[in-house]
């Protein structure tokens, strides 16, 4: 028998090959994963230790900027030195260039100072700062320049690198200028040097204090923990991945068996026995699964390194370390390809020993191998689908997420048995609709399609776990996105504001009209007054308030006042504030929150005339349009703000970033699925190539009787178009119903405002059009192959 | 060793002839494997006739039909079918020339296994995109029930015995009303009450419609069907009888078997 298997698999190697890329794809997806594990490991934990170089103790858990003080104090006195590793988000003015930028600390004693001097010279007095390397690449500042952050001047004297350190910042000043941005300041810790660690306890008890090699190791068992969390999640698309190998394996390998019924037929009538016979196949498989594992893993160690390396070349800042694959992932990977492969070959070889020494006997090549639905397949299926909807409403019920996932497995598995019934019938609707456009050319690919309808079905179901994933995320995250739009909408009412002390020149609204991106704006009069003693300008509201675009339910009404965090907090919260402006006087109760809008006071109409006759424009509301690109919007803003005399008020970016996160992270997980499509478009590919070995005769034939190349070229694109965009649609309206189910169950739930369901009607269509052109790429080769076919080919008994 | 043409009458012109050829050679592969299939074979099939092409097995029968039926292109020669020559078509043209005047007959495999009999015999008329028009629909019912498959037409192939597989195929084979039907061991796979059928329709198609069928065969009795037989050897023609008896056909196999 072994002289048969070799022989076997010599003849159909090329007919393996789709098994071969699916197995190979998979284990090198695995092998890939590992070595950016090892890369994203070995680049964060080596930089983990840079900014606590020169310290022997850490100080952490420290979040208060007074605290801070009080340690570095506390420490200079007693001869040691300190630093803090943290950075404040303040505006910055540099030439042209404005936005948010991060200043952190660059120490004041040599040996704690971590970040390395590019060019110039380090700080020596307060209002000197360092430029980062990046930053100072991006926002056009060097050394000399000087620079306004947070409404300060500072003086460049030089510029650094963070080098391999996880936390760098567009600037470094010294602890004295930066303690000074008290409210946008964050720590982190405390590199220390020269103290004991009681000292520390006794000023700030609630201090953690430790040796910084402990504190290095601890952060490098985090950075490590997350970077294997990560991993994790990423095996998850390996399974997807994997599973869809596995379909088309399966059918792979029952599609070759089925084709060489009558050569095994013909080896149990020379004597083989079952069991041989049996044998000989599943070493074919098992050949298939070491040679496809093993190229998979040189394939993933070739793409893995290249991944890292492109990744480390393009975005130095993600601090990608080298990539490497310990060698329990090659373990791992390769037994993962070779038990998928064997698993999935199980059933396709188990059916080989049902053929029967009789088959030899039946005229062979006639390829009506038809398969049907069973009615145990059926009834299977029913039970599946029904046990999954219970589940799916239960799910919904209880806003349980467990039998969400449960329902969802069992009711697409119900799905993938019940496709030999509910594929065929799509494919033959579809064909008969588009039938009027391609003629008989457009039948035959019908009936080909759906001739075999249990093949048909595996090789769509492995299209429709890519599709139904991806439309079912795609779904899930345009509604998550949603569900945060309107409560962004609502937390933001007004997109930006531009305020003064001083009345608004008169072609203020005009100007900020011109912006692009500007969809409405509107001036408030106001008058500059005190509050509980505190000097500011208050606005009154606009008549026209259709700028608004949100929850209006903050604005103030009458003896009312929005006022913004900083006075509320200044004043300690009160109950009521007294408002003076030119010696009247009024009682106002500050509106329940702090004010959305803006850091003006807002005071109804009725209060403003109260206070003044003579108000003038303060402040200018607008609203922006969504599409408009955020830097640009913004920078135009504070251009105009700029030569206004003005100050801009913009919860764009705040917007704009969750929008941008959900878009990226969507993209990533589309991307990663897109591998599982890739391996069903593989199978797509082999079916249809398989499908010409065995219609030879039948395209020759067809050849013979007036169908040119192109139109048998033509059968095939069609053919495809046909399996791939049922699968397509189907996995686009079951995507779309699992997207429905987790949005009720997920994010119903966290949002005030009942439905929340968005469908992204343009990406669903763009899903199902990307998989019909894969399709159509699919057949290319099968395609090619078939109209070779010479039309006096096989056309006599052989 | 003579060689006989197949001319009937020296002066018939294009329209008479259905099909002709002109030292035509065909060789299959090179070197040592390299086969001669057809050595220089010229020959004239007058239009309305039916042929048989006998031969002993590898004498080129198969070759020389696919040749004449633009199904194969030969090596070098010429190759005339209803006035047309078919070395100037390309691929395209020649499939398309194929579907609208050439019917096809073959041994085995000559139905699409997912169409009903109807569809088969209509798909020449399907694929080139014509609506069944009244003159094709007469045709059809004319062929049809000439050959006796009404009652069949919505069946499958493999729900059909061979013999009416074959009635099928040559239903689809007349109703384009092509220049020359070609068929190849047509009755191949038949016990001898369907092959005296099938036989017996090509005839009648001959004879009713005027349709110019040209036959390979194995079979003496089937030979004896045909208004004309033709006797190839080693890929040349070796001679042509005129309504042979079963006698004159022996002896002429065993002449170029010998
Ligand atoms: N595709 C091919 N490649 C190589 N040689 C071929 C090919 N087709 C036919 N031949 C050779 O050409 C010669 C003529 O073959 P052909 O099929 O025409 O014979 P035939 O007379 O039809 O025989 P049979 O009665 O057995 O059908 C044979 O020697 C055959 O081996
Ligand atoms: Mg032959």
């Amino acid at each position: 028998m072994r002289t048969v298997t070799l022989a076997s698999l010599r003849l159909y190697t090329r007919r393996y090959v789709a098994a071969f890329l699916a197995v190979a794809i998979g284990v090198a997806f695995i092998i890939t994963i590992g070595a950016l594990n090892a890369s994203a490991k070995d680049g964060l934990t080596a930089g983990a230790g840079q900014p606590y170089r020169g310290s022997t103790l850490v100080a952490s858990d420290v979040y208060e900027v007074a605290d801070a003080r009080t340690i570095v104090e506390a420490v200079e006195a007693d001869g040691g030195a300190a630093t803090v590793l943290g950075y404040a988000m303040e505006p910055l003015r540099a030439g042209a260039s404005n936005g948010d930028s991060t200043i952190g600390v660059v120490a004041d004693d040599a040996a704690l100072r971590w970040q390395e001097l590019v060019g110039g010279s380090w700080p020596r007095a307060p209002g000197e700062v360092l430029v980062d390397e990046q930053a100072a690449k991006s926002n056009n500042v060097s050394a000399g320049d000087t620079v306004q952050i947070g409404g300060r001047e500072f003086d460049v004297v030089g510029v650094a690198s963070a080098g391999e350190a996880l936390t760098s910042s567009d600037f470094y000043g010294l602890w004295a200028d930066v303690s000074t941005f008290e409210k946008s300041l964050w720590i982190d810790s405390l590199p220390l040097r020269g103290i004991e660690e009681g000292a520390i306890t006794s000023v700030a008890p609630e201090a953690v204090v430790m040796s910084t090699d402990d504190h290095v190791r601890e952060l490098q068992a985090e950075i490590t923990r997350g970077a294997d969390t990560l991993t994790l999640m990423l095996l998850v698309f390996v399974t997807v991945a994997l599973t869809v190998a596995a379909i088309v394996i399966a059918n792979t390998f029952s599609i070759l068996f089925a084709q060489r019924t009558s050569d095994i037929a013909m080896l149990r009538c020379v004597g083989a026995t079952r069991a041989q016979v049996r044998r000989s196949v599943r070493l074919e498989a098992l050949a298939i699964a070491i040679a496809s594992s093993v190229v998979g893993l040189l394939a993933g160690v070739g793409f893995g390194y290249g991944v890292v390396a492109v990744i480390r070349s393009l975005f130095p800042a993600v601090g990608l370390g080298d990539a490497a694959v310990a060698p329990l992932w090659f373990v791992a990977a390769f037994a993962v390809g070779v038990i998928v492969t064997v698993a999935a070959a199980w059933l396709p070889t188990r059916a080989t020993t049902r053929i029967s020494p009789l088959a030899a006997m039946r005229p062979a090549g006639d390829s009506d191998v038809r398969t049907t639905a069973g009615k145990v397949r059926v009834a299977i299926g029913a039970i599946l689908l029904a046990a999954g909807a219970v589940l799916l409403a239960l799910a919904v019920a209880g806003a349980n997420v467990v039998a969400m996932l449960g329902g969802g497995v069992l009711f697409f598995v119900s799905v993938l048995v019940l496709g030999p019934v509910i594929v065929p019938p799509l494919i033959r609707l579809a064909g008969k609709v588009a039938g009027p456009l391609t003629g008989a050319t457009g039948r035959i690919a019908t009936d080909n399609a759906i001739r075999n309808p249990k093949r048909t079905a595996t090789t769509t179901s492995a299209l429709l776990v890519g599709v139904t994933l991806t439309s079912a995320v795609v779904v899930g995250m345009s509604s998550a996105g949603a569900a945060v739009d309107e409560e962004s909408r609502a937390s933001y009412p007004i997109d930006a504001a531009l305020t003064s002390p001083s009345p608004l020149r008169a072609d203020a609204l005009d100007r900020v009209l011109a912006v692009p991106g500007v969809e409405e704006a509107v001036a408030l009069d106001g008058v500059t007054v005190t509050v509980d003693g505190v000097a500011t300008p208050v606005v009154g509201l606009p008549r026209d308030t259709s700028v608004i675009d949100g929850d209006r339910s903050t604005l103030p009404g009458e003896a009312e006042i929005a006022l913004p965090f900083e006075i509320l907090d200044e004043l300690g919260w009160p109950e009521t504030v007294t408002v003076e402006a030119g010696g009247r006087t009024i009682e106002l109760r500050p509106t329940e929150s702090s004010s959305p809008w803006g850091p003006t006071p807002v005071v109804d109409t009725g209060t403003l005339r109260f206070l003044t006759e003579r108000a003038e424009p303060l402040a200018l509301w607008m609203r922006t349009d969504d599409g408009t690109d955020v830097n640009d919007l913004v920078g135009d803003l504070e251009a105009v703000a700029t030569s206004l005399d003005a100050t801009l008020f913009s919860t764009i970016e705040k917007q704009d970033f969750i929008a941008t996160q959900l878009s990226v992270m969507t993209a990533v997980v589309v991307g990663l699925l897109g591998i599982a499509v890739l391996i069903a478009l593989v199978g797509i590919g082999s079916t249809l190539g398989l499908s010409v070995l065995e219609r030879r005769r039948e395209n020759a034939l067809l050849r013979a009787l007036g169908v040119t190349r192109r139109q048998l070229r033509a059968t095939l694109v069609v053919e495809a178009l046909l399996l791939a965009g049922a699968a397509a649609v189907l996995g686009v309206a079951i995507g779309t119903f699992f997207g429905w189910i987790g949005v009720k169950v997920m994010i119903e739930q966290m949002v005030s405002s009942g439905s929340v369901l968005a469908i992204p009607v343009g990406q669903l269509a763009a899903i199902v059009a990307i998989a019909a052109v894969a399709g159509v790429f699919a057949s290319v080769l099968p395609s090619r192959k078939a109209a070779r076919t010479a039309p006096a080919a096989g056309l006599t008994l052989e | 060793m003579t060689q006989t043409s197949a001319t009937h009458s020296p002066s018939a012109t294009a329209d008479g002839i259905a099909a002709r050829a002109r030292a035509l050679t065909k060789t299959y592969g090179r070197g040592a494997t390299e086969v001669q299939a057809l050595r220089g074979v010229d020959l004239d099939l007058p239009a309305g006739r039916f042929t048989a092409i006998m031969g002993p097995s590898g004498s080129g029968k198969s070759t020389l039909m696919h040749c004449l039926a633009g199904l194969d292109t030969p090596t070098s020669g010429e190759v005339t079918v209803g006035g047309q020559q078919l070395e100037r078509l390309d691929d395209t043209a020649l499939t398309r020339f194929r579907r609208d005047h050439i019917g096809f007959v073959f041994q085995a495999f000559n139905l699409l296994p997912m169409l009903t009999a109807e569809q088969n015999i209509l798909l020449p008329i399907d694929l080139s995109g014509r609506k069944l028009n009244a003159s094709t629909q007469h045709r059809f019912d004319d062929v049809v029930d000439v050959l006796g498959i009404r009652e069949r037409l919505g069946h499958r192939p493999s729900e059909l015995s061979g013999g009416q597989q074959q009635r099928v195929a040559i239903a689809r084979a007349l109703v384009t009303e092509p220049d020359i039907v070609f068929a190849d061991e047509p009755t191949g796979n038949l016990d001898s009450e369907s092959s005296r059928e099938v036989l017996d329709f090509l005839r009648r198609s001959c004879r009713e419609f005027g349709q110019t069928v040209v036959m390979v065969t194995h079979e003496i009795d089937a030979a004896s069907y045909a208004d004309d037989v033709l006797v190839l050897a080693d890929g040349q023609i070796r001679a042509h009888l005129e309504r042979p008896t079963s006698e004159t056909l022996v002896s002429a196999l065993q002449g170029v078997r010998a």
